[in-house]
């Protein structure tokens, strides 16, 4: 499979590549396929915070560049999905303890025994981003439907090409039907406009997210959820399905209507 | 005449002017001296009736490649022969024509970049600039003469640079700010142009299009 080693990337914060990369893991390993998940933000760990796994950790992946333990062996076992797994950060590291010749030598040692490596990167554009995509084939940028983080996610794909990677694929994030509508907020015509990259989901905002969050559970395990559902497309369309795009438009209310209907825009 | 003096150009930078008693070993120690001075500035040397020799025009190459504060942007030259000695290192070369009114040298470099110019990106060109895709916010082109742009621009262009006239040109424009000939144009979000071409002729900026939005 060409898609096996894949890199979440954004260039900008808080856009929600942990989240990403942790619900289409889950979808994926839901779906019977084994995946492994790396978390490549050293110092700021925050993976095993939306898998729900932050009290089984024993090791992390500086004890497997130290050579402390195999990578296999540092892997903790997802509690609810099985065949995922998670690789933690360090917590009391920093980008510096893991160099990207590291991170292509542990994603070598995984690469035989899984079927997806997914490796959540830093935020930034420096050496932990780097390590984080060095070892990748196929990359995803997460972006929001906002400037700041559509120019940083267009940086991303210039040194990922830069990097001889191959062109990455583009998940919109966290985008508000109702905003678009009004518009406040930009399309996702918009955002594929500018970045021309090949769509790979598009990712509704949604409301719960926060407490999925909070309480461990990654979104697509839950039916109601609507970002949940979005996350399982992009799982789909990883496995080379094609999987039309959701209808997230509002339906027009009925003031706008008239307000339109008087010339108002 | 001295044998060699410096001076400002309005956009480009620095320009060091040698003339026809060119001696190399000088020009070293004059530049080594000046490199403090030089630090950030964008350099170009002028070489005016002096063709230069290969192997000097290579050691002065390894040369600037050792200043490592300098940007070095290319020769200028009235000398045919230079442009071409230039041309097989691979370096840019404007050559000076006896002034023509309208129009530009027809040998001045046109560089034909052939992708979209994402963030963080740049090219620059002496002469024009065609551009066969989009240029992105946050990426920049720069060019001595003019810029084509087949595609959107949403970046940064300068065209002109030390010029009285030139024009940029773009399909689609939604840019914040644009610079011709040292001239700016700002725009305010959201405004946007159809078929955009802006120029500067007689001192003053104009700027055409088919459709505006706002």
């Amino acid at each position: 499979m060409a898609d096996k080693v894949i890199c979440v990337t954004s260039g900008k914060g808080g856009v929600g590549k942990s989240t990403v990369t942790a619900n289409v893991a889950t979808a994926l390993a839901a779906k019977g396929y084994r995946v492994a998940a790396i978390d490549a933000d050293i110092g700021l760990r925050n993976l095993d915070l939306v898998l729900g796994l932050e009290n089984r950790i024993v090791y992390d992946i500086v004890h497997v560049v130290q050579g402390v333990i195999p990578a296999e062996k540092a892997l903790v076992k997802d509690k609810r999905t099985k065949n995922l797994f998670l690789l933690p950060a360090a917590q009391t590291k920093d980008k510096s303890a893991v160099k990207p010749e590291d991170m292509v030598k542990i994603v070598e040692e995984l690469r035989d025994k899984f079927d997806f490596i997914f490796i959540d990167s830093p935020a930034g554009i420096e050496e932990g981003f780097k390590t984080a995509v060095t070892p990748a084939d196929t990359i995803i940028v997460v972006a929001n439907p906002e400037m700041a983080s559509i120019r940083d996610a267009d940086r991303v794909t210039g040194i990922c090409e830069a990097m001889g990677k191959p062109e990455p694929k583009l998940i919109v994030n966290r985008i508000d039907p109702k905003k678009v509508a009004r518009g406040d907020m930009l399309d996702v015509n918009d955002v594929v406009e500018i970045l021309s990259l090949e769509l790979l989901g598009i990712v509704p905002e949604d409301p719960n997210m926060v407490s999925y969050i909070n309480r461990g559970e990654p979104a697509v395990l839950f039916e109601e959820s609507i970002a949940g559902k979005a996350l399982r497309n992009v799982a789909e369309r990883l496995l080379g399905k094609e999987v039309p795009f959701m209808d997230i438009r509002v339906e027009e209310g009925f003031l706008e209507k008239i307000k339109k209907l008087f010339g108002g825009s | 005449m001295e044998e060699f003096k410096l001076r400002g150009t309005n956009v480009i930078g620095i320009e060091l002017i040698v003339g026809e008693n060119f001696n190399l070993q000088k020009v070293k120690s004059f530049l080594k001296e000046k490199e403090q001075l030089l630090k950030g500035a964008r350099f170009i040397i002028s070489v005016e009736n002096r063709e230069l020799k290969e192997e000097e025009l290579e050691e002065l190459l390894e040369f600037l490649k050792g200043l490592s504060g300098i940007t070095f942007c290319g020769f200028k030259t009235n000398v045919k022969a230079n442009r071409e000695l230039c041309i097989k290192f691979n370096v840019p070369c404007d050559l000076l024509t006896e002034k023509s009114e309208g129009g530009r040298a027809s040998t001045e470099e046109v560089k034909i970049v052939r992708k979209t110019l994402r963030s963080g990106e740049k090219v620059t060109s002496t002469g024009d600039l065609i551009i066969m895709g989009d240029v992105n916010p946050g990426a920049e082109v720069e060019a001595g003469g003019n810029v084509y742009v087949m595609g959107s621009v949403r970046g940064f262009v300068r065209a002109g640079i030390g010029k009285r006239e030139g024009e940029v040109r773009a399909v689609y424009f939604e840019a914040p700010r644009l610079e011709i000939c040292g001239k700016t144009a700002e725009f305010e979000r959201k405004e946007h142009y159809i078929n955009f071409r802006a120029k500067v002729k007689e001192g003053k900026l104009k700027i055409d299009h088919l459709k505006r939005g706002a």
